[in-house]
Parts: structure tokens; sequence; C-alpha cells
């Protein structure tokens, strides 16, 4: 009689075999007391080991949980030619004439997002400083008024006014930040949709330019027709 | 064509483990690596615990494995996938341990090693009767030093195929041998266990002192 081997009773053992090879196996088995015995010992032990179980609970290990995604949204705007890159090539003129469509706009694309993020940035910040200056400014000048009648308590009040202001105006930078954020996702959506809309345009002029271009998902058709 | 751009786009968030580790390669990229740790630290502190037989002693491994991949991100080669690199740093910080422990006598021959306490198992309160608890512990705990007992080179296929699932093909690429090399071992390490398993059944260690003080409350009790 012809046994399967060792080897291959391990891939029996562990399913890791075609439908028609179990077949034959479990047929031989029927057949063979030595095989059998084997294949019970070892499905015995099998059975064992999951009597070995550890602690469920993940150990956190001691590394430091980053911050963010400044870095993230830097290699977002830079890498847009990353999710381009991993397209397959339909045919060899559509190629050539993505890479020349690449070469050329994604340069310009990239400085048009940097030039856009730094001017708007600028402003922003430039706005926002000037409010919480001003609002600051203001509520001095109404302080120094009432400090004119000067007792001590009144003293300690327009101090006391003085520590909110500042407070305020640490609000208002949280704020500042708040607005960046929203800024810096804005932008990020707005390279995702110019990424987008520059995949499709692309994507039209490649079917013009090759005939044969529109996806050969529709079988009924015999190639497609020209269209100019 | 254009969903591509979506998913390209998007799994820059939610990467591929080699994309994450060419970000901590090139850029010392933080979150990626946090997000390979999320992603691999179970596995790799269960294949160590079960390596070294002690849970704590697994911890501690699968921190080193980790630290180690960041410390050498500059000289990483992506060859294949990065599983496959991942297991094997593992292993070799594994065997690298159990060789000092050796050195120092601290292995016993009948596989009586590690810390019994720090096996606990997940069992719900409930479920099953102290002695049923307590059997399932004594089986589980002839089990750990059957697999102890295994020649280190027979435990990581036991430990890779059967308690974290790589297929017989992936072993062979982590351990580098054939495969047909893999599957022998395979039968080698479960005929052994068999007879590790069946001298265990004949003459059973006794629980340790844990358990037994238990039932000398009890009795106080009454």
């Amino acid at each position: 009689m012809n046994h399967p081997t060792r080897e291959e009773w391990m891939s029996y053992l562990y399913d890791e075999i075609s439908r028609p090879a179990k077949a034959a196996f479990k047929t031989h088995l029927q057949n063979c007391p030595t095989c059998q015995k084997s294949l019970d010992e070892w499905r015995g032990v099998v059975q064992n080991l999951d009597a070995w179980a550890l602690p469920k609970g993940r150990f956190k290990m001691a590394f430091v949980q980053p911050a963010l995604k400044w870095a993230m949204a830097a290699l977002f705007a830079l890498g847009l030619g990353y999710g381009i890159g991993r397209f397959s090539v339909p045919s060899l003129d559509a190629a050539t004439l993505r890479a020349g469509i690449e070469n050329s706009l994604r340069p310009s694309l990239e400085n048009e997002i940097r030039a856009r993020l730094g001017r708007e940035l600028a402003d922003e910040v430039r706005s926002m400083v000037a409010a919480s200056e001003a609002s600051l400014v203001a509520n001095l000048e109404s302080l120094s008024a009432k400090s004119a009648a000067g007792s001590i308590e009144q003293t300690q009040v327009i101090l006391s006014a003085y520590a909110a202001a500042l407070k305020q105006q640490q609000t208002q930078t949280t704020q500042l930040a708040g607005a960046l954020e929203t800024l810096r996702k804005d932008t990020e959506r707005m390279a995702l949709l110019t990424a987008y809309g520059f995949q499709r345009n692309e994507q039209q002029l490649v079917q013009l330019a090759t005939y044969n271009e529109p996806a050969a998902s529709f079988p009924g058709k015999s190639g497609s027709q020209p269209n100019p | 064509m254009s969903n591509s751009v979506v998913t390209a786009l998007t799994s820059l968030f939610s990467m591929t483990d080699e994309q994450a580790m060419w970000r901590i390669q090139a850029h010392d990229d933080a979150e990626a690596f946090a997000q390979l740790l999320r992603r691999w630290e179970g596995p790799i502190q269960r294949l160590c615990a079960r390596m070294t037989g002690d849970v704590h002693r697994g911890q501690d491994l699968a921190q080193e494995t980790f630290a180690r991949i960041y410390a050498r991100r500059k000289t990483y080669e992506p060859r294949g996938k990065f599983s496959t690199f991942l297991w094997r740093v593992a292993l070799n910080l594994c065997y690298d341990e159990l060789r000092r422990l050796n050195r120092r006598s601290e292995i016993r021959l009948d596989g009586e090693n590690g810390d019994f306490d720090g096996q606990c198992l997940e069992l719900a309160d409930g479920d099953l009767s102290p002695d049923a608890k307590l059997a399932h512990e004594e089986r589980a705990e002839s089990v750990r030093r059957a697999v102890m007992r295994l020649p280190e080179t027979y435990r990581s296929v036991i430990v890779l195929r059967h308690y974290e699932n790589l297929k017989f093909r992936e072993i062979a690429e982590v351990l580098e041998i054939p495969e047909g090399t893999v599957k022998s071992r395979m039968a080698e390490a479960l005929s052994q266990l068999h007879r590790f398993l069946a001298q265990a059944m004949e003459n059973p260690t006794p629980a340790r002192v844990k358990p037994q003080s238990r039932r000398l409350e009890e009795n106080l009790v009454l």
C-alpha cells in the first residue's frame, strides 16, 4: 500500500490540501489502521494544545504615542504623485501621454497648493492677531480709566479683571489654533478634490488619445467606435 | 480607476505593513510605527510567551523586538513581507534568550520553567466549578511543560503553525528552510508531544501551593 508521508499528513491535519487529495487521504484512512492510529495520536495532541491559552489582555507597550498630522498633511500635499504612480498602465501610448501630463502638471499643482496654503495661513494669522490685540488694548484702556479712582480694593478688582483679559486672549489663541486646524483640513480636502478632478481630466485625455481606451468591461462590444 | 485614487490616498491613513515600514524608514514616522505596534504586539507577545514558557518574559521580548525594529529602521531592506521579517526578529530574540537561560541553567529538562502564576487562564469565573477550573489549569500547565520540553526548532514550528496559524509555506519563509522540512519538524514535534503528554498523565505533577491553600480555607470555615 502507498501511504501518504508524514509531511502529507501534516498538510491533511491542518487542512492545507486540495479537496480531491483530502478525499483520497480519507479513503486511505478507512483501509489503513497504521495511519489511522498515527493520525489519532496527532489529533489528540492538537486538541490538547488548545488547552494552553494565554491571558487575554494586550499589554500596552511603553512607546510614545505620537503627535500629529502636520507631517501627514505636508506629505499629503506633496505626495499626490504617490497615488497616481500606483495605477496600472493600459497601453504604451497612454503611458507616455500620462507621464507627460504628470510631469508638467504635478509640480505646478504642488506649488499652487503650497502657495495658497502659505498665503491663507498668513492672512488668517494676521487678522486673528490683530483682532485679539485690538480687544486686549480696549480692555486695558477701560481698566486704566477705572483705576483713576484708586483704593486698594479697587486696584485688586482691576488686577483680577486684567487676569481675565489675559485668559480671554489665551482662549482666542486656542481658537486661532482651531481655525488653523480647520484650514488645514480644508486644504487637505481641496488637495484631494483637485487630485480627483485631475485624475478624471487625465483619464478623459487618455481616452481621447487612444480610441481603445474605454474600459473593456463591456463584453458585448467588439471594440469601441472612434469618437472624434 | 478614479476609485483607486481615493483608496490610494486614504490608505495613507491605514497603511499596509510595508507602507508603514517605508514611512518609518524614510521619515521616522512615529504614527506609522504606532500602527504597526497596535497591529502586531499581540501576536508577537504570544509567540515570545510560548517560546519562553513565561508570559512576562514574553512581554519583555516583544518590547525588545519592536525596539530593535525601530532602532534598525535605516538599514532595513524590504524583501518579501514585513511580517515574515517581524516573526524572524522576534524568534531570534527568543532563541538568544533561551540560550542565555540555558547557560545560567535556568532551564529544567522536565519542562518546569516559567512562573505558573503568570500563566493564569482567561476563564469566566462563574462558568466552572472550582474543581473543573483546577483540572483545566492543570491540563494547561502540562501542555505548557510538554511544549517547553520540545527542542526549540520544533517548538517554533508548533507555535507558528498551531498557535499563530501561519501556513507551512509562510513558516518556511520565516525560518528560511524548505516547506517539507517544516512539515517533518511538525510531525516529529507532535509525536514527541504525544509521548510527553502520555508520560504526564501517568505521573501527574502535583498542583502548586496556591490552589491547595484555597481548599484549606474552605475547611477552616467549616
